[in-house]
């Protein structure tokens, strides 16, 4: 009932797309990053307006599931663009390729989500390391560079860590705007031999293995960024 | 003799935390225990109600023989329920309000019927002046309230002894004397009471008998005069003259 | 269309969401506190086996469980000569969330019992406590209280995990939603994921609600 010849052939075709779902979780944690970072900025600067509308869109975001934000992208996308062309500008909305849909969306998706890391360890940062930096006469730029700054990538890593393995879960949904993923692939041999649970559990495999994997490097980043930028010894 | 514990021994990593000491308390009778930090006397407190294990030792508390190495089950109980103790940080419960602490014990300890634990509970209260603070939670109250709200959670268990474990340490000093009022009375009116302290005030002038506690062993022991005035060992000699430079 | 029609037909997905996300929080609590459990025994076996459930269970994206509880566990039950190959979809849809979450509930479970103060236990058992009293009327609320941050973290992501169940074929509000862009050839989609999105968020914003309302009750406790 359990065809292993089958589970074992099906491996390596499925494995063979891998690079596609580490790939996309990769730019799409890279660009929420900079937006997080702006985000961040908005917010603990508390500038006017932006500041609430971040606000807004930060809780929109964590408060819906990433397939219903990957449709009204999906959807969406084409639909502004053909409303900006109506406003003059020239932009092109047919053949808009998928992949791009699929980063716009999940990038949308990590800068919430990473917004809301970066502030966390941004208030675990002691204030009194601050005032500590300002009043040996560093510029406040300076201070938040030199000293804030270092300590809190340390006090992020293992939420960003926890946030970038979730993100290369939820892209196993990207299939359904047709995106070969390792879970496309999964459905796409399973369909071809009426046998699920084989390539299913190939799946697994994979995304346990890829997700021990980036665990397991983001531990030793965080191992290495204790010791040369914050020279505290307690590892988590 | 109420407690008499016979050569209780305590290792911990290769550290002899706990030399084999012998100690007998009798009703009514205030010890003060006092030495260097680090030589064991929390230890031998906590080795007394078992919230941690000897390695050997025979304990007689009362009427009942116990093993110290191998305490039973039950015996863990009935001692814990004949004796009460008084933490360094308090430790209250954080969940329960100053009253809920107080009538916890009463109520999962001795089985009583919630309304008479909690009207003892607030005659506890009443009497150490904080029957206002009855329904806060111990983080909206000072380090010293929360203590001697800790103090009462114990003596309103009626024990044949009350251990206090360095109870004025993690206070500040303006909240220390409060804390020591409510000592000093529960003494007077007869409690027995083991008090590891390093408050030397408090030793001279409350304790009935005064231990000198140090790497594991009693050095010397006798009433305030004795130890402090007329010190017989140099070990003794030497803490009492540090702590002098101090004060 | 009109706007009503489509939150009428997203809403008739409700229940089915709203179920899933009950029994799914319920059994995965009760899952992930028998994992802690075990991960905080002094045994290294149990140990090592929480380990290994965390690391398969977490590495495994929610709508592969789906997809693994429906149809791999017909199979690993035809094995020991049971057919549930008629159970409903809701049962493989509540398995698969839960087992899902329960990895993430008894990280969250586990870190907060660390985090309780050791004192507290011992407080309980020198006023005459028994240690089962003490662990319940104690450290257990203790316990939940410090993860509550942790377990409304996970209660949001549970209601969006929930639109997963597509893939067994649930008619949740998600699937609602696909199926009404799918009759309508295309038009108003955008529209239909917009007005879905926004349910969703309604349904985080009063979850974010009570547990802010929870915290407030005891925030004397937590501090």
């Amino acid at each position: 009932m359990f065809d292993f010849r089958f589970a074992i052939n099906s491996f390596p075709k499925i494995l063979s797309v891998a690079p596609t779902t580490i790939v996309l979780s990769i730019i799409a944690t890279l660009i929420g990053l900079i937006l997080a970072i702006l985000i961040v900025i908005i917010r603990e600067r508390k500038i006017k307006v932006l500041d609430s509308i971040a606000a807004i869109y930060v809780s929109f975001i964590r408060g819906t599931p990433i397939i219903v934000q990957l449709y009204v992208v999906y959807y969406g996308l084409p639909q502004l663009l053909v409303a900006l062309r109506g406003m003059g500008i020239n932009t092109n909305s047919n053949g808009l390729p998928v992949i791009l849909i699929a980063i716009l969306a999940y990038s949308f998706n990590a800068s919430a989500n990473i917004s809301e890391s970066i502030r966390s360890a941004y208030h675990s940062v002691d204030y009194q390391q601050y005032e500590a930096a300002v009043s040996v006469g560093m510029k406040p730029t300076r201070a938040m560079t030199r000293i804030v700054v270092p300590q809190l990538i340390t006090n992020l890593i293992p939420n960003f860590s926890n946030l970038f393995l979730d993100l290369i879960k939820d892209t196993a949904i990207v299939y359904n705007i047709g995106i070969v993923e390792i879970m496309a692939k999964a459905n796409i041999m399973s369909s071809l031999g009426f046998k699920y649970i084989e390539t299913y559990l190939d799946a697994l495999i994979i995304y346990v293995f890829i997700c021990w994997f980036f665990a397991k490097l983001f531990q030793i980043f965080e191992i290495i960024a204790r010791k040369r930028i914050s020279h505290t010894q307690e590892f988590v | 003799m109420l407690l008499d514990i016979k050569n209780i021994k305590k290792t911990l990593k290769n550290n002899h935390v706990l030399k084999g000491i012998d100690l007998s308390i009798e009703k009514g009778e205030v010890v003060a225990i006092i030495g260097p930090s680090g030589s064991g006397k929390t230890t031998l407190l906590r080795n007394i109600n078992f919230l941690e294990t000897a390695d050997s030792g025979m304990m007689k508390f009362r009427d009942q023989q116990i093993d110290m190495a191998k305490p039973s089950k039950e015996k863990i109980l009935w001692t814990r329920r004949h004796m009460a103790m008084v933490f360094q940080n308090y430790n209250l419960f954080k969940n329960k309000t100053a009253l809920e602490n107080i009538s916890e014990g009463l109520i999962f300890g001795q089985n009583m019927e919630k309304k008479t634990a909690e009207s003892l509970a607030e005659a506890a209260l009443n009497q150490v002046g904080l029957i206002d603070k009855k329904d806060f939670y111990p983080s909206q109250l000072s380090g010293g309230q929360q203590q001697r709200i800790g103090i009462a959670r114990a003596t309103v268990l009626n024990p044949d002894i009350v251990l206090f474990d360095e109870p004025t340490s993690a206070l500040d000093p303006e909240l220390v004397g409060t804390v020591l009022r409510d000592m000093k009375q529960l003494a007077e009116k007869g409690q027995t009471m083991i008090v590891v302290t390093h408050q030397m005030s408090f030793a001279r002038n409350v304790a009935d008998r005064v231990i000198f506690f140090a790497d594991g062993e009693i050095i010397e022991q006798g009433n305030a005069e004795e130890v402090f005035d007329h010190p017989q060992n140099d070990r003794t000699r030497k803490f009492l003259s540090a702590i002098a430079e101090d004060y | 269309m009109k706007l009503s029609r489509i939150i009428t037909t997203l809403l008739s997905g409700l229940p089915v969401t709203l179920t899933l996300l009950v029994f799914s929080f319920i059994f995965a609590a009760a899952i992930g506190l028998g994992i802690a459990w075990l991960s905080l025994r002094n045994s290294a076996v149990c140990y090592n086996i929480s380990r290994l459930y965390l690391g398969l269970v977490r590495g495994t994206p929610p709508l592969l469980m789906l997809l693994l509880a429906y149809y791999g566990l017909p199979k690993l039950f035809l094995l020991v000569g049971i057919n549930i190959n008629d159970w409903s979809k809701l049962l493989f849809g509540i398995v698969g969330l839960s087992v899902g979450w329960s990895g993430y509930l008894s990280e969250a479970f586990r870190s907060a019992y660390l985090s309780v103060d050791q004192g507290q236990y011992e407080a309980a058992l020198v006023v005459g406590m028994n240690p089962s009293d003490a662990f319940w009327r104690i450290i257990m609320p203790q316990t939940v209280l410090i993860a509550l941050p942790n377990i409304e973290n996970l209660v949001i992501g549970l209601v969006k995990a929930t639109s997963l169940v597509y893939v067994i074929g649930l008619v949740d509000m998600y699937s609602s939603a696909t199926d009404l862009s799918n009759q309508n050839q295309g038009v108003y989609q955008l529209e239909i994921f917009v007005v879905l999105a926004l349910i969703y968020w309604m349904i985080v914003l009063a979850i974010e609600w009570v547990f802010r309302s929870i915290k407030k009750e005891y925030q004397y406790v937590t501090v």
